[in-house]
């Protein structure tokens, strides 16, 4: 009698620890994602075996909204780290920061004979393009005339037409604009890595852009489950060609914000697309928020 | 009247203040009235502000009166010979037609300036509302007046001054004050979009990137009093140039 109770108790032990398993693998998350370079960085955590469910917006109103709302249906928000960073410091949002997914995308166009002095076209003045552009240049003590356009487009126009030998663009715009260039017989090329430009001046890992923030009482419901997912997340996003390109076709390119498949997968590395634990850049956190204004504390991050 | 009025803003602030205390994060989405107030008397009651107010209102003003000189002349014009009606006629459809969106995007992109752009923007808008009210009162005219300027030739000049333009005097009048206030939203939401260096649309945008609601709601405040103090005093001018025409 008790050997059979004794080995109820070790089956009944080895069910539980297998189903906990199971509630691990099998637990999945409403994660709310912008279109653009953060669509990308996730695609093909979208098309793979978990369930999670994806929801794809354009621009950061809605972002913004969720990650103030105090019910949101949304687990887990991606959202530009300025937006979710003056929420949660000031006390408007219940969500965390866990980790950085993007590292930024800017890059100078010109002319082949264009230099890095010349008068700059740029784009999203009072943004994160025109704000990082001016930090760069007031740190490294570059002088030249910036001329702020309405949008990318209208950056790229400037260039095109010859209105402007330099312009300040994103990926993927920078690319298809030279290509777009070439077409006409014009030479353009990246002159500048704003990216790289920002790691000289502030001997830094670069500045973050995108980040993953995860609503705290998530976390902290199932911690284990979690730290799966963002693994998870953190092993897909890989530029190998073959499995982005068939990702990006699952769900399209369109709806994931990019203007194409072969120019989403060409420009993938210059996206800057890396994901890294909060934690272990607080630096390049702090450094970049102080742009903003932002300043940053330990309630800042997930525990 | 004006207690019936006054009651109205009364509750309009009354729930905005109900319903801003009772939602959670309200300084996101609705802030309250006194941080609202506090904000304009802080923020806005300075140079840097008034500068911004004043460039916005230089550019409503100036493109509002080029439209409707223009407009009116030559809805004149148009009155007098019928054929320069029939060429501008598909212009004017056209015009109309044309969603204000459509008219920032291609000019913010033809033109280098967005500052430039946005006169043009509001003349587009306006000059095909002062042209078609002024075309209006002509085919309006009674019946009887058009038997004797028909009957007796008289000069252009005399047809102008005694007849169309008195005539067309309420018509223009009319669209002038509905329009000033659609002038001074296009001309905010151009600078919005346009990402103009000065101007009411820049603080507007600017108060919005930095998630900054109070302010969004202060210039908003601030945009519907100086609407209010627009068409005042457009309806106040109408008013003296009556009566100056009844002396």
């Amino acid at each position: 009698m008790k050997k059979i109770l004794a080995v109820i108790l070790i089956l009944g032990v080895l069910v539980g620890c297998s189903t906990t398993n199971e509630n691990t693998d099998n637990k999945t998350y409403q994660v709310l994602v912008p279109k653009g370079a953060p669509a990308l960085a996730v695609v093909n955590a979208m098309t793979d075996e978990r369930e999670d469910a994806y929801t794809l917006v354009d621009g950061t109103d809605i972002i913004t909204v969720e990650l103030a709302k105090e019910n949101s249906e949304y687990d887990v928000i991606i959202a530009p780290i300025n937006i979710g960073a003056k929420l949660i410091q000031s006390g408007q949002s219940s969500y965390k920061l866990a980790s950085i997914l993007t590292w930024g995308n800017l890059y100078l166009v010109g002319t082949t004979e264009s230099e890095l002095t010349e008068p700059i076209a740029a784009f999203g003045e009072l943004a994160v393009p025109g704000l990082v552009l001016e930090h760069i240049m007031k740190q490294s003590g570059m002088e030249n005339e910036v001329t702020y356009y309405p949008s990318v487009s209208e950056a790229q126009v400037a260039l095109l037409s010859g209105k402007s030998t330099l312009a300040l663009l994103a990926e993927p715009s920078a690319t298809a604009t030279i290509s777009k260039a070439k077409e006409n017989g014009i030479e353009l090329s990246i002159k500048a890595d704003i990216q790289s430009m920002w790691e000289e001046i502030s001997d830094t890992y670069g500045y973050p852009q995108a980040a993953i923030f995860i609503k705290e009482s998530v976390y902290l419901e199932d911690t284990k489950a979690l730290e799966t997912y963002l693994n998870h997340l953190s092993t897909s996003t890989t530029a190998e060609i073959d499995l982005l390109t068939s990702s990006i076709e699952t769900i399209g390119p369109q709806e994931l914000g990019v203007p194409s498949t072969a120019l989403a997968v060409n420009t993938y590395s210059r996206q800057n697309i890396r994901y890294v634990d909060a934690r272990e850049v607080q630096t390049e956190i702090v450094e970049f928020l102080s742009i903003f204004h932002i300043d940053v504390t330990d309630t800042l991050y997930l525990k | 009247m004006i207690l019936k009025r006054n009651l109205s803003i009364i509750l309009i602030l009354f729930l905005w203040q109900v319903v801003s205390s009772s939602i959670p994060n309200a300084d996101l989405f609705l802030p309250s009235i006194i941080s609202v107030v506090k904000h304009i008397l802080d923020n806005l009651l300075n140079l840097p502000s008034l500068y911004h107010i004043l460039i916005t209102l230089y550019r409503t003003i100036l493109s509002f009166l080029i439209s409707l000189s223009i407009g009116v002349s030559l809805g004149m014009i148009s009155i007098l010979y019928p054929s320069i009606e029939h060429f501008f006629r598909p212009y004017e459809l056209f015009l109309k037609a044309i969603p204000n969106i459509s008219y920032m995007f291609l000019l913010f992109l033809w033109i280098p300036k967005t500052s430039d752009a946005i006169y043009i923007i509001l003349f587009l808008i306006l000059f095909p509302l002062f042209y078609t009210s002024t075309l209006q009162s002509a085919k309006n005219l009674d019946q009887d007046l058009q038997d004797v300027l028909t009957l007796y030739n008289e000069s252009i000049s005399n047809k102008v001054i005694q007849i169309y333009l008195p005539q067309s005097l309420s018509y223009i009048q009319a669209t002038a004050i509905s329009s000033i206030s659609l002038a001074f939203k296009v001309c905010v939401m151009s600078e919005v979009l346009g990402s103009v260096k000065y101007g009411i649309g820049r603080m507007l945008y600017f108060h919005k990137l930095s998630l900054n609601m109070t302010g969004v709601f202060a210039w908003t405040i601030l945009i519907i009093v100086m609407n209010y103090i627009l068409e005042k005093c457009i309806e106040m001018f109408c008013k003296i140039v009556n009566h100056h025409i009844s002396l």
